[in-house]
Parts: structure tokens; C-alpha cells; sequence
């Protein structure tokens, strides 16, 4: 009890330091495969790699993965109140003993075994019931697909196992193509005909190798005994003994090949040979049901079975790429069935490493998938962060540090893959050369092969002839022994009769003549019966000596076909020799090609990152040159401007200047005029005084003219002033206009100099303008490279899982989400505990694992009864029968359905506890906006939503309860809610 | 082709791309599809003019009728009389000088010139299950599944804007659901069934939501939606949300399906029988924008009485079948509609002790119309008593790329399919080419 409870201790311990380290990504304890899976999964290129997910979407996608569903919405408040360190570790652990995690693996191994195909021959539900079964009891995938293969017709218990090959029609070529795909990873459809004209590792002789395992079975009607000893009629899909039909590509007509089974990448599988009439077991098995037909000695399906365990690397390999495919969405190997040499693991050591981690651990599914659930990788985000190269749609800022660092690396990274991939190049083309030549030795070993196999089919027909001879007379002598016994014993009888009679008619009295008649007669037949003994006998010898005749030809015959049979198996022992030689080449051909596609792949996704580097820089270095080329129209645009203004105040001053000149002009035409006659009146006045003068001498007496004279020569005295002032005011008017007409002569002058630079200018920004639109093109054009580069490596980083894949929901997953979300998934699961408590009450004390046990039975009876509601989404949204995977596409018919059909929008109304019930509960909008965004998409809503959400429940007054279904149904109908987290 | 552009590299992707990418494109479509919308229901033997207008600067559109069982050709379109195995049936003269079809055929064969028989076909091939595959998908079974005609059709032919799906089944009896014929192409190609005449499944509004809140639900949805594209869009929830505009168009749209919005006298006009109203069902959905109908004959499976039976069925199909070359002819629809009446096979000529034929793949007759095929033409011809092709042989395959060369699809192109390419032809066969022009 103590040590256990320190083990247990100690185990808790080590799980702290594992997680520890896993957070750290470090390899201090690298014994955990999800360590080794981060290690694997990462890259040393800076800023290429995903952040995690937010908390809510981690656990969103976890409860997807292992429960099919969306977490609830008290799990969501349970998990972001959760403070434990190993939180995470605990909460994988939760969801992988949750019921509905069982269902979910159900769910897997019934869509990846049947493929979405329609009961024909099998209830669907014995068929799930059997896988419930094996979920139930952990059983080891390997042994789950040997019991499919291996289950026999004859037992009717292991009719349900029998679906895989019932349901698709018993057809060799269906069920050949489905084990190629399924089992092996390979879809070798298109080697039916011929060897895939492409890839060099999908051959003729592997598709019919595989074809070979069930060729000699199909579907018959049976008509058997049951355990009640009722007669059933019923398909069976019965098993007879092979023959391996020959058969040629239809490229080169004319060759003919056999094959007996195959697994891929394995050698042909060679039978002992078994003359015709030994292929069947004498005896029907000790469970067959009474009256089917006899199963063959040997049995292909139980070949095959052999071929599905750890040690077939196909097999191995395929299971762990679709386990990881289940978590991540896409497989290392992708699509699912296209392993083969020029479609090679995105990551070759990481799919090794879980296949052995599978095989090692015994094909537990679930521990595995808990495993790739605790990596990081599993944790990523889907969006490329890209950080340190900027973000969606703008161009980064030129940070030249991180991005040389980021070229540093890849360059020598890209160094390194040359180097080695030139010598795998060498290699590769060795390979081919010992693979053509193993080819070569083994063709001619197959035609010596099918040479005798073609003999001894010959001489079989000799063979079955003289068996047929043998068994009639064989036959005949029975029946000759049967009419000698049966004559012996009727006269027997009749003598016995005759004897009885006689003692009875020693009894009679009276008359016995009618006694004694049937004496006679008795005696009568008996002595002809006994005449007739020995012919009987003759004929007995007869029979005998011509059945000894035929059992001697029969063994002439045999002794022929043993002959021939050991000459086919000593070719078929050489044949295996060169096959063996011939497969390793093969491989190794096949090993170093995809080796060798792996490293081409990883180069390219180095030269893309490179290719993206130098798309930014180069966008960036247009950005710049379009920076450029616009400050410097801007400057000229300032100086046109400026020389422009410059040019309008001359223009200004221009005018002044001619105006002033006007005034002037106008001023001198005045003083002008006043000048001439001014001088007029001087000399009026000058004529005036002379004339007086001469009045004064004829009159000459008394006449007083002094004073006139005085005057007068006062007045022209005065007006002579004026004169010389008139014309110092024209000289200084005529200087003035000389100014004048100088300045306007300078002012045109600078105006049209002006004018030329501004000529100048403007053209040049033209030029400018129009190498700025080049520019801009090819900024766009820049941008567009860099945001398709940016494109390509997203899509390499998520198939290297350096970030996580972008898809949809399974149909399963929606239909299952949307009842989930909408509560309806944990009603009926409540009521269906309800109802099993009122059958059992529980016990006071009970044990917690009998809760446990009913909880499950409840969840799983709940999921049934829904389960025609998932079947109408699967209906919908699956890519149909027969399909490898589900590829999301999207129809008007989905839509009607989620808007008008079925019960989503009733669903959607808020109801008790539900979510739409509990919005309506909450007190104020924000906590019921938070509340419907945790609850149905596992986050907190941003304020934009907050906004919108708050401002409908606000106007929503009486018709509240409408607008919260409204919204729940407008949340669940919309992308967030059909894409994975 | 060019492959996927997206993260997650399917090939839906580079659909919805192309899907997108065809927006602008679409918008401008929706105006002329304003005007359309007036063809809805009865108005549409009004609008006939602007009807075949619209139609013309769209694309083409195929329309299969499948004679399900196996039409005698000697009872239809290759007659054989006064020969042993003629039967009682008379040949008649058609619209196309010395062409001579089954007198059960007197409607059709005035629309003779529109069409083009295929006399030479020979598909070898005896099985109903086998022989309906290999018509509808030009390729024989094997493990593989291919897709069918209306499948390829719709994927190169339909635009989903128009508001109507692009693949349309219509069966006599009950249905609605989604078909499977489309195999690698994907389930977006399958066939929407139309069962009963009745119109697709969900496409009305429940009585329970009321208009307001209908207008409001989705108004929220839009509203909700967008805030988180903003955040992230990718190719996915592009389409996703394409759909549920998709589907209101649909709604809106939905009267198309009903045919009691025909007069009385466009149903007499095709015959008062499920057939008839399936050929005027047809022709509403080709004029309405759907790419691909198919509209099946039942039952031709006349091991038993063989002329009875043909006399009865062939008397419904003809005047279906030639009132609906005759309107879509009317309509200006017939360059730009592939119609092809087919079957899984023929029937013997040897007539059996019951009057009746038996299944016959050896020498047996289609008949194609519209699109880029010849008219009033003959192709292929049997020997006097119809027991081989003596001229002009074809089989399913060459049948199938021609199906496609019709309506202008290059048959010799590959798709890409979960990693793989794949013709969507048989390689191996190829078109007929002197049927086509």
C-alpha cells in the first residue's frame, strides 16, 4: 500500500518533469514520443513556426478530436479557471476516458473500414456493435483487422466481421483495391491494368498479388443450418480454393504472368501444390454452420491476416499516418492512399517514429493519439505567425537583420541538402540499375513459372477426367455392392416371412389357402432373389475391376501432376530466390527515391522561404523607389508653386507700374498745355506793352502809361516764372515715366525667365508622374508575388506541421457539434441516466466506476437515439461512399437544411440550461455575449461583437427570447462554427 | 490543370478560387438575372424573346433523356420494316428527306432536322446495371468509380450565381435528396432529385419562422459572420458562407420548380402523364439557368410483348419529346442545349416467343440534338436486318466526348482529384467528330 502510493508519487513526478520539458521543447528526458514528435516537427528556421493556440481553441480542437463534439460550455469555464500546471496533460486524460471518446473511435474505424458504404448484407448496428465491442475492450488494432480478415463464413458469430468484404458485394476487385488503401496505405487501382505509367513503385504484379488473397472468394447464397436448426438463406461470402488466373498488361499483350498473394513490398507468397481433388478440408469445421460448403485446405484470408501485423512496413507505417491524420487533419503521408516513392512522408522519421511507437506499444490506438494531443506541434495555431516578416497584406518594414538571419539559415541548410542530395542522386540511379536488373533475371524466372504452371493446368484436365472415370465407377461399384446387399437381404426377409406365416397358419383353424398361397409366393420371390445373387456378384467384380483400372489411371495421372508440381516448385523455388532479390531491389530503389523527393521537398520549402524573402525585399526596395520618386514630385510641385506665386506679384507690380505711368502722362499733357499758353499770354502781354508804347509816342501827350507798363511787364514777369516751373515739373514727370518703363522692361524680363523654368518643371513631373504609375504597377505586381509566395509557404509550413492545417469539421463532428452546442447532446444523455437510475437505483455507496459505467451506457444510448439526426448532416456534408476522406465542400442543399430543415433552429431556442436559456438568464448583455461566445465557440467575443451582440439584446425589448435564438442560430450557422479551431 | 492554391491544397479550392475570382463577373450577370427572374413561372411563354436572349450569352446547358429498361431502336429510331425482324411496325418519312423513323414516332419525326441519329452504336455490353453505367459515365465498371455525365457537366458548365442547382434529377416518384453520381469530382456535383415534380428539399420557409425573423436570423448570421472573416477568410468559410446566399436565392427562386404556374394548356401541350410533366419541368429548369436535367422514361424492358409496350410508352415520349425540341427551338435554346436520348442498351432484333425483345448492345441507336451537333443528321447504319453496324460504329466512350465536345468542353483535358489527375474522358475513346460542326 505505502510502496504504491510512493510509485504513485513518483509517477506524478516524472509526469511534471516530462511536461516540463515539453514545454521547453528540450530532449534533457526525451523519452516521451511527444517530445520526440516536437523535436521532429520543428525547424530551426526563425519565424516560420506556429504560436499555440489559444487556450479556449486548444481545447475546442482536443474535445473535437477525442470526443467528436465541442467542449461544453461549463468545461470551457472549468478548463480557464483551471490553474493546475499540468493542466493540459490532465485534461487529455479527461477527454480520453470520456464515453464519448470510445464513440469517437467508433466513429473512426467504422468510416475509415466501411467508407460511408450502405448495409447490404449486415446490420449496421451488429457491425458498430462489434466495434463498441472492441473499443470496449482496448482490443489492438492489428488484432481487430486479423479478426476481420480472418472470420469465416461458416461461423455465424463472426458474421458482423464479415461486413468488410459482405458490403462491398464479396467483389475481388473492390475488396483487392479497398485492403490496398485501407490496410496498406496504397490505392493500386490504377495497377490493375498495367504498372502505374508515373511511379515507378505501383505495379501490375502488386495489384494482382494483392487481388490474389481474394480472388478465390465471393459471394454465394448459403443455405445453412442456424443454432436453432432453422433454415437460413443467406449471402455468404465463401472462400474456395485459389487459382491464380494469368493474366497480362495491356501494354504489352501477350506476356502472361501469375500471381499468387503478395502483401506490398513483400515477397510472393507460393502454396504447396495440391492435386485437385485434396484443395478442400473433408470435413466442415467443428463451429460451421450444417450444410455450408467446405472451406479450401489452404486460405488466402488467412494469409492475408498473417500480412497485418508489425512487421509489414506498409501496414505499420499506414496505421500511424492515419492516427496522426485523425489529430491533425492531414497525414504525413498525404492523401491517406498515395504512399509510394515520389509521394513520400512530409516527415519521413517522424511517421517511422510513431509507427514504431504504435507497434511497440501494442496498436493501442488511443495511446498514441494521447501522444500526438500532448505534443506542441498538436498545439499549434493555424495562423502562420510570420511575425518578424510582417503581417497579412502590408509589406513589412524593412528589417534587414532578421531577415538575413532567416537567409543565413537557409542558405546553409539549402548547402547541406545539396550536397547530400547529389549523392542520393547517385544512388538512386544505382538502385534503379540493380532493380532493373533483379527485374530482368526475375521475368524470366516468372515465364519459366507460368510456363509449367500452364502445363500442370493442362494436365489437371487429364487428371480430373480420370477422376471423374474413377469416382463413377466408383460409384458403380457402390451401387452394384448396395444391389447385392439388398438382394441378399430381401431373400432373407422373404424366407423370414415365409416362415412366419407357416408357424401362423400352424395356429390357424379352418381355411389357410390364402396362408398358404402367401408361402408360396414368399418362397417364390425369395429363391428369384437368390438366383439374381450371382450376378450381382459378377457385376460387384466387374465394378471392381474397372474401378481398380480407374484408381490406377487416376494414380498415373497424379504421379504426372506430382511430377510436373515438383518441377513448378523448384522453378517457384528459384523464382522466390530472384523475387526476394528482385523486392529488396525494390525497396531500396524505392528507399532512396523518397529519401530523395523528400529532400527535393525540402529544398523547395527552403526556396520558397528564400523566394518570399526575396519577394518582400524586392517589393519593399519598389515601396522605397515609389517613396522616392513621390517626395521628389512633391518638391517639385512646391517650387512650380513657388515660382508661380512669384510670377503673379510681378504681374501685379507689372500693372501698378503701367497705371502709374498713365497718371503721369496725363499730368504732363496738362503741364503741356498750361506751358503753351502761359508763354501765349507772355507774349499777349509782350504785344499789349508794345502797342502801348507806340499809342503813348503818336499821342505822346499826357498819357500816364507808366503804370500799365509796370504792370503789364509785372504780369509778364510773373507768367515767365510760371513757365520755367511748368517745365521743371515736365522734366521731372519724364523722368519719372523714364523710371517707370525701365522697371517694366526688368519685371518682363524675370516673368518670362520664370516662365521657361516653370516650363521645365512641369515637364519633368510629368515624366516623374508617369514613372511613378510604372512604379506603382509594379509595386502591386510586387506585392502579389510576395503575397503568393507568402501563400506557398504557409502551405509548406503546414505540411511540415510548423503550423497547423486549416479545415472543416467532419459531418460528424458538425452534426455532433451543433447538438453539443445547443445542449440538446446532454438533455438526452441526462434523461437517459434519469431512466437507468429509475431501473437501478443507485447504491448509497457506490462505486464511483459503476457511476462511470453508467454514465457511458447513458451517453451511448442518448447517441443512438440522435444518431438519425448525425446521419442526415453525414448525408450532407460527407464526400459519399467510397471516398478516402472527407473534403469539405459547401451546397445551397447543407444550407437549406441548417436554415429550414430538420430541428437546428428549434434547437437553438432558449430552453432551461441550455445556452440560449442561460443567455436569457445573464443580467446584463456583456455577460451574455461572453457567455454565447465561450459556450458555442470556445472563446471571448472582441469588442466589435460585444458591441453588436449587446446592441440586439437592447432594441430586443418583448421579442428577447426570438433575437437570442436568432443569434444562437446565426452563431452556429456560421464559418467559425463549421472550421476547426 | 492548375492545382489548388490554398492552404489545404484540395482540389475544391481552386474551385471556390475560380468561383470567386468570377464575382465581378457574376455581379454583372445578376442584373441580367433581375430582368430573368420575370421567366419565372407562367410568365415565361411571355418572355420567350428575352428569354433565348439571356440564354445565348450564357452557357451551355445539357438535358439526358435515359429510356430506362432498353428502347428498341427497331421501334424507334433505326426501323427495319418488312424485314424478319422488322415487327409489325411501319417506317415513315421525316422533316429530313429519306430518313425514315418508326411510325410510333410522328411528332418527332417532324422535328427530325433539329436532330441527329446515331444508328452505329455498340457497347457490348448486355447487363441493365453496367450498361446505364457506361452510358452516363463513358467508362466500363471497375473498382474505381467514375463520374457521371450530369456530374462533369455541372462541374464545367454551371455557375453556382444563378441561383439554381446546377445538376438536377427529375424522377417520377417520391425523392428529393442528393444524388450520387459524381465519384472523385465530389459531392458539390451531385445531382439535386426532384421527385414528384416536387420542388428541393428545405427550400421553403418553415410557417413557424416569421418573415421577420427570418430577414433577422439571416441578417445576424451575415452580421456575425463578416466580423469574423475579418479576422480570418480562407477558401472554406468563403464558400460556406457562399452557400447560404445560394440557398436564400434558392428560395427565392422556387416557383421555377412548380409547374402548376404553366397554363393548363402548356401541360395538354406535353401530355397529361408524369413524362410530360417531367419534359415541361425540364425546359423551365434549362431556361431558368440549370445546367444539367435529366428526366427518365420507364419501363422499356420488353422482354414480353415488346410492340405493346413500345407502342404505349413511344406514344407518350413523342409528343413530349418533340413538343420540347419544338419549344426550346422556339426559345432560341437549341445551339446552346446538348439533348441526348439514350438507354442502357437496345433490343434484339430476334423477336423471342413472346413477342418480345431481349437485351441488345451489339447494334443499337442514340439520338443527340443541339448544341454543336450536327442536325438532321444521320451517323452510323446497321445492316438490312439490324443485326450489326456496318458503318459508323461508336461506343459509349466516343459517345461520352462528344457529349462534352457538344457543349464546348475540351474532352481530352484532366482533373485533379485528391492527388490525382484524371481525364475526364476515357483516353482511350474519342469524339465523334464528323457528328459535330
Amino acid at each position: 500500500m505505502f510502496v504504491s502510493k510512493i510509485l504513485s508519487q513518483v509517477r506524478k513526478l516524472l509526469v511534471l518533469v516530462v511536461c516540463f520539458c515539453s514545454w521547453q521543447g528540450s530532449s534533457v528526458i526525451a523519452q516521451t514520443l511527444s517530445t520526440r514528435i516536437d523535436e521532429l516537427a520543428s525547424t530551426t528556421i526563425p519565424s516560420v513556426m506556429g504560436n499555440p493556440a489559444s487556450d479556449g481553441l486548444q481545447l475546442r480542437r482536443l474535445s473535437l478530436d477525442l470526443r467528436l463534439t465541442v467542449p461544453t460550455a461549463s468545461e470551457m469555464d472549468e478548463f480557464l479557471a483551471d490553474t493546475r500546471p499540468d493542466r493540459w496533460e490532465q485534461w487529455v486524460k479527461r477527454f480520453l476516458a470520456d464515453p464519448m471518446h470510445r464513440e469517437r473511435l467508433v466513429d473512426w474505424l467504422d468510416k475509415t473500414l466501411m467508407q460511408r458504404r450502405p448495409n447490404q448484407h449486415v446490420d449496421r448496428n451488429q457491425w458498430i456493435a462489434f466495434l463498441r465491442q472492441s473499443v470496449d475492450e482496448n482490443k489492438p488494432l492489428d488484432q481487430l483487422l486479423r479478426e476481420i480478415v480472418g472470420s469465416t463464413w461458416w461461423n455465424g458469430s463472426q458474421r458482423p466481421q464479415q461486413r468488410f468484404f459482405l458490403d462491398r458485394g464479396g467483389d475481388a476487385h473492390v475488396i483487392a483495391r479497398d485492403i490496398g488503401r485501407i490496410f496498406f496505405g496504397r490505392d493500386m487501382q490504377c495497377a490493375q491494368c498495367h504498372n502505374h505509367p508515373q511511379w515507378d513503385d505501383y505495379l501490375q504484379i502488386d495489384y494482382h498479388g494483392l487481388h490474389a488473397y481474394v480472388s478465390p472468394s465471393s459471394l454465394l447464397e448459403g443455405k445453412y443450418k442456424d443454432e436453432k436448426g432453422a433454415e437460413q438463406k443467406q449471402q455468404l461470402y465463401v472462400e474456395k480454393a485459389s487459382n491464380d488466373a494469368p493474366f497480362e498488361s495491356v501494354f504489352e499483350k501477350g506476356v502472361l504472368f501469375r500471381s499468387g498473394p503478395r502483401g506490398l513490398g513483400e515477397v510472393e507468397l507460393f502454396d504447396a501444390y495440391k492435386t485437385p481433388d485434396q484443395r478442400y478440408q473433408s470435413t466442415p469445421p467443428v463451429d460451421a454452420y450444417s450444410g455450408v460448403a467446405a472451406p479450401p485446405v489452404v486460405s488466402r484470408r488467412t494469409a492475408l491476416s498473417d500480412q497485418l501485423n508489425g512487421s509489414n512496413r506498409a501496414f505499420r507505417e499506414n496505421w500511424a499516418n492515419r492516427l496522426w491524420a485523425l489529430m491533425m487533419g492531414r497525414g504525413l503521408v498525404h492523401p491517406l492512399d498515395m504512399h509510394h516513392a515520389e509521394n513520400p512522408p512530409s516527415n519521413p522519421e517522424l511517421l517511422e517514429l510513431i509507427a514504431e511507437h504504435f507497434v511497440s506499444g501494442g496498436f493501442r490506438i488511443s495511446d498514441t493519439l494521447e501522444q500526438i494531443a500532448l505534443s506542441q506541434t498538436y498545439r499549434r495555431s493555424v495562423d502562420a505567425p510570420f511575425s518578424l516578416l510582417g503581417n497579412e497584406g502590408a509589406i513589412m518594414p524593412s528589417q534587414s537583420d532578421t531577415t538575413l538571419a532567416i537567409a543565413r539559415e537557409v542558405k546553409s541548410l539549402s548547402d547541406a541538402l545539396e550536397s547530400s542530395s547529389k549523392e542520393l542522386l547517385m544512388q538512386v540511379e544505382a538502385a534503379k540499375k540493380r532493380m532493373n536488373d533483379a527485374e530482368t533475371t526475375w521475368l524470366e524466372k516468372q515465364k519459366a513459372r507460368v510456363e509449367i504452371r500452364a502445363e500442370l493446368e493442362k494436365s489437371e484436365v487429364g487428371f480430373n477426367e480420370q477422376k471423374k472415370k474413377f469416382d463413377e465407377s466408383n460409384s458403380n461399384l457402390q451401387k452394384a455392392r448396395t444391389a447385392l446387399d439388398n438382394a441378399t437381404q430381401k431373400a432373407a426377409l422373404l424366407e423370414a416371412a415365409a416362415e412366419k406365416i407357416e408357424q401362423a397358419k400352424a395356429l390357424t383353424t379352418g381355411d389357410s389357402n390364402d396362408l398358404l398361397q402367401a408361402i408360396t409366393t414368399a418362397r417364390m420371390h425369395a429363391e428369384n432373389a437368390k438366383k439374381e445373387l450371382p450376378n450381382h456378384e459378377k457385376s460387384i467384380g466387374e465394378q471392381t475391376a474397372a474401378r481398380d483400372l480407374h484408381s490406377k489411371n487416376v494414380d498415373a495421372e497424379r504421379a504426372k501432376l506430382l511430377e510436373i508440381a515438383n518441377r513448378l516448385a523448384q522453378s517457384e523455388t528459384q523464382l522466390a530466390a530472384s523475387d526476394r532479390i528482385y523486392v529488396d531491389a525494390r525497396m531500396a530503389w524505392r528507399e532512396s527515391t523518397a529519401k530523395l523527393t523528400h529532400l527535393i521537398t525540402k529544398q523547395k520549402t527552403l526556396r520558397d522561404i528564400n523566394a518570399w524573402i526575396e519577394a518582400v525585399n524586392s517589393a519593399n526596395k519598389v515601396a522605397n523607389q515609389v517613396a522616392a520618386q513621390e517626395s521628389q514630385i512633391a518638391n517639385l510641385k512646391a517650387i512650380v508653386l513657388n515660382k508661380t506665386k512669384f510670377n503673379a506679384s510681378h504681374q501685379q507690380l507689372l500693372a501698378t507700374s503701367r497705371s502709374d505711368q498713365e497718371q503721369l502722362s496725363k499730368q504732363r499733357a496738362l503741364q503741356s498745355q498750361l506751358h503753351v499758353s502761359t508763354q501765349k499770354q507772355i507774349e499777349q502781354l509782350t504785344e499789349t506793352a508794345k502797342l502801348l508804347e507806340l499809342s503813348a509816342n503818336i499821342l505822346g501827350n499826357g498819357l500816364e502809361i507808366q503804370p500799365v507798363k509796370q504792370s503789364i511787364a509785372k504780369g509778364v514777369q510773373a507768367r515767365s516764372e510760371q513757365v520755367v516751373n511748368i517745365e521743371a515739373t515736365i522734366a521731372n514727370i519724364d523722368a519719372q515715366l523714364g523710371t517707370h518703363s525701365r522697371n517694366q522692361e526688368k519685371l518682363r524680363q524675370d516673368m518670362s525667365s520664370r516662365e521657361q523654368e516653370l516650363l521645365v518643371a512641369t515637364n519633368t513631373m510629368a515624366t516623374l508622374e508617369s514613372e511613378l504609375e510604372t512604379l506603382r504597377n509594379a509595386f502591386a505586381e510586387a506585392t502579389e508575388r510576395c503575397n503568393a509566395s507568402k501563400k506557398t509557404v504557409s502551405e509548406n509550413c503546414e505540411a511540415s506541421n510548423w503550423i497547423a492545417g486549416q479545415r472543416a469539421l467532419s459531418p460528424e463532428q458538425l452534426g455532433w457539434s451543433v447538438l453539443q452546442a445547443t445542449h440538446v447532446l446532454s438533455n438526452y444523455i441526462a434523461a437517459e441516466m434519469t431512466e437507468l437510475e429509475k431501473q437501478s437505483p443507485p447504491a448509497p455507496n457506490e462505486d464511483p466506476s459503476t457511476k462511470q459505467t453508467r454514465i457511458a451506457k447513458a451517453t451511448r444510448q442518448a447517441m443512438d437515439k440522435l444518431r438519425p439526426n448525425v446521419d442526415v448532416f453525414a448525408s450532407l456534408y460527407s464526400s459519399g461512399v467510397g471516398q478516402t476522406a472527407d473534403e469539405f465542400f459547401a451546397t445551397p442543399d447543407q444550407a437549406l437544411f441548417m436554415a429550414n430543415g430538420g430541428s437546428v433552429f428549434a434547437w437553438c431556442a432558449p430552453s432551461g440550461q441550455n445556452v440560449g436559456g442561460r443567455i436569457l438568464a445573464q443580467k446584463g448583455p456583456l455577460a451574455a455575449c461572453q457567455l454565447a461566445y465561450r459556450a458555442l465557440l470556445s472563446r471571448e467575443p472582441d469588442s466589435a461583437e460585444i458591441e453588436f451582440v449587446t446592441a440586439c439584446l437592447n432594441n430586443a425589448g418583448e421579442k428577447k427570447s426570438n433575437i437570442v435564438q436568432e443569434i444562437v442560430w446565426a452563431i452556429v450557422t456560421g464559418s467559425e462554427f463549421r472550421i476547426y479551431p | 490543370m492548375k492545382t489548388a492554391n490554398y492552404a489545404c491544397g484540395s482540389v475544391e479550392h481552386t474551385i471556390n478560387r475560380r468561383r470567386f475570382l468570377g464575382h465581378s463577373v457574376a455581379a454583372t450577370s445578376a442584373v441580367v438575372a433581375g430582368a430573368g427572374s420575370a421567366m419565372v413561372g407562367g410568365l415565361s411563354t411571355l418572355a420567350t424573346g428575352l428569354a433565348s436572349d439571356q440564354l445565348r450569352s450564357q452557357d451551355m446547358r445539357v438535358v439526358v433523356f435515359n429510356m430506362h429498361g432498353g428502347l428498341s431502336q427497331l421501334e424507334s429510331w433505326d426501323p427495319k420494316p418488312g424485314t424478319k425482324t422488322g415487327g409489325p411496325c411501319r417506317a415513315i418519312p421525316t422533316s429530313v428527306p429519306g430518313v425514315h423513323v418508326s411510325e410510333l414516332l410522328p411528332n418527332t419525326a417532324k422535328q427530325m432536322h433539329h436532330l441527329c441519329l446515331l444508328r452505329g452504336v455498340n457497347t457490348a455490353e448486355d447487363d441493365h446495371g453496367k450498361g446505364t453505367y457506361m452510358m452516363l459515365t463513358g467508362r466500363r465498371q471497375t473498382g474505381a468509380d467514375y463520374p457521371q455525365i450530369g456530374s462533369v457537366a455541372t462541374k464545367m458548365l454551371h455557375d453556382d450565381n444563378r441561383g439554381l442547382p446546377g445538376h438536377i434529377v427529375v424522377t417520377p416518384g417520391a425523392g428529393g435528396g442528393r444524388g450520387n453520381e459524381s465519384a472523385y469530382l465530389g459531392p458539390k456535383f451531385n445531382s439535386i432529385s426532384l421527385g414528384g415534380e416536387k420542388p428541393p428539399t428545405n427550400s421553403s420557409r418553415p410557417e413557424k419562422i416569421t418573415e421577420e425573423s427570418e430577414e433577422r436570423r439571416h441578417d445576424f448570421r451575415r452580421k456575425i459572420n463578416e466580423q469574423f472573416l475579418n479576422k480570418r477568410r480562407t477558401a472554406i468559410t468563403d464558400a460556406y458562407t457562399h452557400s447560404y446566399e445560394q440557398a436564400l436565392k434558392l428560395m427565392e427562386k422556387r416557383d421555377v420548380f412548380d409547374i402548376s404556374k404553366e397554363p393548363v394548356s402548356e401541360i395538354e401541350r406535353y401530355g397529361k402523364h408524369d413524362l410530360g410533366r417531367q419534359c415541361l419541368m425540364a425546359r423551365r429548369l434549362l431556361e431558368n439557368g440549370v445546367s444539367f436535367v435529366q428526366v427518365t422514361h420507364s419501363n422499356y424492358d420488353t422482354h414480353n410483348d415488346n410492340f405493346n409496350f413500345h407502342i404505349e410508352q413511344m406514344g407518350e415520349f413523342d409528343r413530349a419529346f418533340a413538343t420540347f425540341i419544338a419549344d426550346i427551338v422556339d426559345r432560341g435554346m437549341l445551339e446552346k442545349t446538348l439533348v441526348v436520348v439514350l438507354s442502357e442498351f437496345g433490343r434484339t432484333p430476334n423477336i423471342n416467343l413472346y413477342y418480345g425483345r431481349d437485351h441488345w448492345s451489339k447494334a443499337w441507336s442514340i439520338v443527340m440534338a443541339g448544341g454543336k451537333v450536327a442536325r438532321g443528321a444521320v451517323f452510323g447504319a446497321t445492316n438490312a436486318e439490324g443485326t450489326e453496324v456496318i458503318d459508323g460504329k461508336v461506343d459509349h466512350g466516343d459517345l461520352f466526348h462528344t457529349y462534352l465536345r457538344a457543349v464546348g468542353v475540351d474532352s481530352s483535358q484532366s482533373i485533379v482529384a485528391d492527388g490525382r489527375e484524371l481525364p475526364i474522358a476515357d483516353p482511350a475513346a474519342k469524339p465523334i467528330w464528323k457528328v459535330l460542326t
